[in-house]
């Protein structure tokens, strides 16, 4: 229902901001920002109201500062009231999940997700869209629960086309960063308007229209003075005065409290007794349902309240008329008083996650059967998705346990810890957990408090150490020893001890079975194929893995990352075994899509981006990189930087954009550093070996590539599990002189991929062999293995490295005098480069090509890729335009077309077209 | 003749000076004994002062009000004599 509002004074550009946002372009957002009471909800609902007429579908929700404030109660305004229309609509899980969110259907199966919520909450959204333009309305941002607010950060950071505008009223002073992460996630359609202080003149409209008060000017300016424009203030003063009766002396104070809150806690004062039992009652609930306040304020006041204007009704619900009225009543009652009124709301209030958080509040001393039914609340809550409920139940919980039930206090603080990280609050946990571990005796649950630091920290290896300790004291409680040995597994694979990895991996596996649990198998299975493929018993970890999947196609898939189906494609990506591997791990990133597990779905990104360079297709990797950026940024990930940072280096080096390439390595390096990650940090060499030797600066390639070759093969991790370099690492070595190092390199994975039988492996290494025979002059020897490699290259098709092989060849055959030959084979390689865009050995091969009858490369002519783009700037199109269509970067057209102009001896665009259109 | 003073607000805007002195021009009522005397507005504050002679300020209030015009306080208001017969005419 349009609410009637009173006169809006003096806010005329406000207004018109309001029009001119929902008139505009969507998606789009309009942030009200101002202090407590200057006036931002008048505004916010004159907007809700300008919406309506304007024929928006609005959905409504306040933030309320209140301690029993359930999970995702925003989320449930929101959506409560067009469930039932969009219902049909949404996919029947989501569908399932939203109804549990609501509260109106109990919870059977998994529990959902907070992002099964929020991919829910996004398609209800884009269902009412579809139909009208609609709006988000949200006041009092600032004390959204924090489960709501991640379902609307999630929906707003995906808003592309959607016609859906975000109205927020926010109390705040200037400056701060915009809520919900507005400004990353719409940008330039964000607008900031703060709501200032009113003027004298409006302020006495104000009184006079709301108090019928008029005042002489002097006393008019000292309460505009004391107010300092604020019209609540003023209307409070107002009031103040208007009871006092008689008029002011000019020369004396005004009698009022300076302090709003003094000044409004005389105002609940006059309030009856009775009256004030039911501002108390109504304070003291995150949902002053009229019912519920009658039934707990002894005896019943509401009328009272509402009569001196500190509330006000709906027939439903009992509101106070501003939140600072609200937060005066709980500041100023005793705590006894107030315990008390929770006391008796838990004894009306039927949710019994709801009931139960007044029990908690109701309850200073410790008792047994309120423990209890706390735990039991908090398993609900937990089953409902309410992981933030969940943990302050159990925190709740363990606070109230009688302290002779020792064990129990404890095993409800620590899962109280643990529930904390499930729900994202690593701070909350992290101050749980901490003080157990020291008060707690070595055994299992000083292992579970340890477990829980280790899931705060993000340094790889402090979480080692807590998990390690853990380890230590967790006994022989099977599921207790998986938890600890998971943890350290993922924490010694970044300090790159896989060998102890290995050994702990294959003792999970007797703990699984143990446990008979199918879950833990899946993950173990992963866990020990996931292990034994990195450290070439490559055909027992594919067995372990493809066992793990089989297992898991009987149940709920597990997380991708945890999975076996991303890592056995990560495997046979590594063999260049593409067309196994696409779809493992293309099935891996739908099903993380359709669940918006946003995390999983960025860091398939980085296996996927490495897919994609192999198989040529560097726009798709380029689109996977970045969003998988893009995300990272969003979650503040230092793991998912590190990762997808590299994603983007490696595609920038297939494209020959090498600025792009240093600078996204460097951020891949100093995400990896902030984690503490070596194994995550060795990415950064490798990049940037790629790079040189793309660029033929095989001094560079060697420094990088061989130190990382070393430390690889030390740690016990296969050189060709991630992205493979070693065939870089021969070039530079066979180019450096270093002939027997090299064949050394070959010998050894040749001894490996024979017993894999990798046919795409087997051509690398004839490649390599090929070049040794070259550099030791044995022509014919190096044609006959490069000639052997291209077969192999048919078996296992990767564009590039065919090309490279081809280049090889070429240059091969041009030493030997075969021109022709040379000619024929160079330029085979140099259209295959052309077609990908791989520009840095698109420049090779014409290089060689020039070579061929003796000429040096002639500084006239234009490489292939400074070709393309004088092709498109001489078309009209822009920088920014070539720069997007070919994947690189504005800078580096710039600074070719600083080449291509100096080598046409043009001086503009227009000089460039007519140049280019004269010799075509 | 009795004069009032008129105070109300007025939003700061381009021309508000003269939107001030049109409405209360509006509000003079010559068979009622309304006369304006003259505006002055105060931007900062946004503050219309209206000096008006008039028999009561009930009538003025009556006259304000039949003109549309929303005022916030009226009182009686006392000017030197010379003042007066100069706006007079005298």
């Amino acid at each position: 229902m349009p609410v009637t509002l009173p006169e809006i004074v003096s806010r005329d550009e406000e207004l018109a901001a309001v029009t001119l946002f929902l008139d505009g372009d969507l998606p789009a957002a309009l942030v009200l920002a101002g202090e407590a009471g200057i006036g931002k909800t008048t505004v916010w609902r004159a907007a809700v109201n300008e919406a309506r007429d304007h024929g928006y579908r609005v959905l409504v929700c306040a933030g309320t500062e209140s301690e029993t404030q359930l999970s995702l109660t925003a989320v449930r305004d929101l959506m409560d009231d067009v469930f039932d229309e969009v219902e049909n609509e949404l996919p029947a899980p989501q569908r399932r999940t939203v109804a549990v969110a609501l509260l109106r259907e109990e919870p059977t199966g998994p529990a959902p997700t907070p992002d099964m919520i929020a991919v829910a909450f996004l398609t209800t959204l884009r269902a009412l869209a579809a139909e009208a333009r609609t709006l988000l309305a949200i006041d009092d941002v600032q004390w959204l629960d924090s489960s709501s607010a991640r379902v609307l950060e999630f929906a707003v950071r995906r808003l592309r086309n959607d016609p859906i505008g975000v109205l927020v009223a926010q109390r705040v002073d200037h400056g701060g960063a915009l809520p919900l992460g507005l400004e990353r996630a719409i940008g330039g359609g964000v607008r900031r308007l703060y709501v200032d202080a009113l003027s004298i003149g409006a302020l006495h409209r104000i009184l006079r229209s709301r108090l019928d008060l008029g005042l002489p000017r002097p006393t008019l300016r000292r309460v505009h003075e004391a107010c300092r424009g604020n019209p609540f203030f003023a209307l409070e003063i107002g009031a103040a005065l208007k009871e006092r009766g008689k008029p002011l002396e000019s020369t004396a104070p005004l009698p009022i409290p300076n302090d709003l809150h003094d000044l409004m806690a005389r105002r609940i004062d006059g309030v009856s007794p009775r009256g004030r039992e039911a501002l108390l009652a109504a304070a003291a609930t995150a949902n002053p349902d009229i019912g519920i306040v009658e039934a707990v304020s002894s005896p019943p006041g509401v009328e009272d309240a509402i009569a001196a204007g500190i509330v006000v009704s709906d027939g439903r619900r009992v509101e106070f008329t501003h939140p600072l009225l609200g937060e005066t009543v709980l500041v100023r009652s005793a705590p006894t008083r107030l315990r008390e009124v929770h006391g008796r709301l838990a004894g009306v209030l039927r949710d019994p996650v709801e009931r139960a958080m007044h029990l908690a509040l109701a309850r200073e001393s410790p008792d047994a059967g309120v423990a209890e039914a706390l735990d039991q609340a908090a398993a609900l809550a937990r089953a409902r998705g309410a992981r933030a409920d969940a943990a302050r139940l159990l925190q709740e919980a363990a606070r109230v346990t009688p302290s002779e039930d020792v064990v129990d206090a404890a095993r409800r603080a620590v899962n109280a810890a643990h529930s904390w990280v499930d729900a994202g609050d690593r701070r909350q946990a992290e101050a749980l957990a901490g003080p157990l571990v020291e008060r707690l005796p070595a055994g299992g649950l000083r292992s579970d408090a340890l477990a829980a630091l280790g899931r705060t920290v993000a340094d790889r290896e402090e979480a080692v150490s807590f998990y390690e300790r853990a380890l230590a004291e967790a006994g022989d409680d099977a599921e207790r020893r998986l938890k600890c040995v998971f943890g350290v597994c993922y924490g010694r694979l970044h300090t790159m001890d896989v060998p102890r990895v290995r050994e702990l991996a294959r003792e999970t596996m007797r703990a699984a079975e143990e446990t008979r649990d199918p879950d833990w198998l899946v993950l173990t299975w992963s866990l020990v194929g996931r292990i034994e493929t990195w450290m070439a018993g490559a055909n027992l970890g594919a067995d372990a893995l493809r066992r793990g999947l089989e297992l898991e196609a009987t149940r709920d898939p597990v997380d991708a990352y945890d999975g076996p189906g991303m890592w056995l494609g990560w495997w046979h990506l590594a063999g260049d075994e593409l067309d196994e591997a696409r779809p493992l791990l293309e099935e891996q990133y739908r099903r993380a899509c359709e669940d918006g597990d946003d995390y999983s779905v960025a860091w398939l990104g980085y296996p996927l981006t490495e897919l994609e360079c192999r198989a040529g297709d560097y726009g798709a990797a380029h689109r996977y990189a970045e969003f998988g950026c893009e995300v990272g940024e969003a979650m503040e990930s230092p793991y998912l930087l590190s990762a997808l940072h590299y994603a983007r280096a490696l595609v920038a080096v297939h494209t020959g954009d090498e600025d792009v390439a240093r600078a996204a390595a460097e951020a891949s390096r100093v995400a990896s550093q902030s984690i503490n990650s070596r194994l995550f940090e060795t990415r950064h060499g490798v990049v940037l070996g790629l790079l040189a030797s793309a660029r033929g600066m095989h001094d560079e390639a060697l420094s990088r590539l061989e130190g990382l070759y070393a430390l690889r093969e030390e740690a016990g991790i296969d050189p060709d599990h991630f992205y493979s370099f070693w065939p870089e690492l021969v070039e530079a070595l066979v180019a450096t002189g270093e002939l027997e190092r090299a064949e050394a390199i070959v010998a050894e994975r040749e001894r490996r991929e024979l017993t894999m039988d990798r046919a795409g492996k087997r051509a690398l290494a004839a490649r390599c062999r090929g070049l040794i025979a070259g550099a030791r002059g044995s022509g014919e020897e190096s044609s006959d293995l490069l000639q052997e490699a291209l077969r192999l290259h048919e078996l296992r098709p990767v564009p590039l490295e065919r090309g490279r092989t081809l280049l090889a060849l070429g240059a091969q055959q041009r030493r030997g005098r075969h021109r022709r030959a040379a000619r024929e084979t160079l330029q085979t390689a140099l259209s295959l480069f052309e077609q990908l865009g791989a520009q840095l050995w698109a420049e090779k091969a014409q290089a060689e090509l020039a070579r061929i009858g003796g000429r040096a490369p002639s500084a006239a002519a234009l490489t292939p890729s400074e070709q393309r783009i004088a092709d498109l700037v001489s078309e009209g199109k822009t920088n920014k335009e070539v720069a997007a269509a070919l994947v690189i970067s504005a800078r580096t057209v710039e600074s070719a077309l600083t080449q291509i102009y100096r080598k046409l001896d043009v001086r503009s665009r227009t000089e460039l077209a007519r140049k280019l259109g004269d010799s075509a | 003749m009795d004069r009032y003073l008129v105070e109300s607000y007025l939003h700061d805007a381009p021309g508000a000076l003269a939107a001030a002195r049109a409405r209360a021009q509006e509000a003079a009522d010559p068979d009622g004994g309304v006369r304006h005397v003259r505006t002055t507005f105060l931007p900062q504050d946004e503050f219309v002062l209206d000096v008006f002679e008039a028999p009561t300020a009930d009538a003025l209030a009556r006259a304000l009000t039949r003109a549309g015009i929303s005022f916030d306080r009226i009182t009686e208001a006392a000017e030197p004599q010379e003042h007066a017969a100069r706006e007079a005419g005298g």
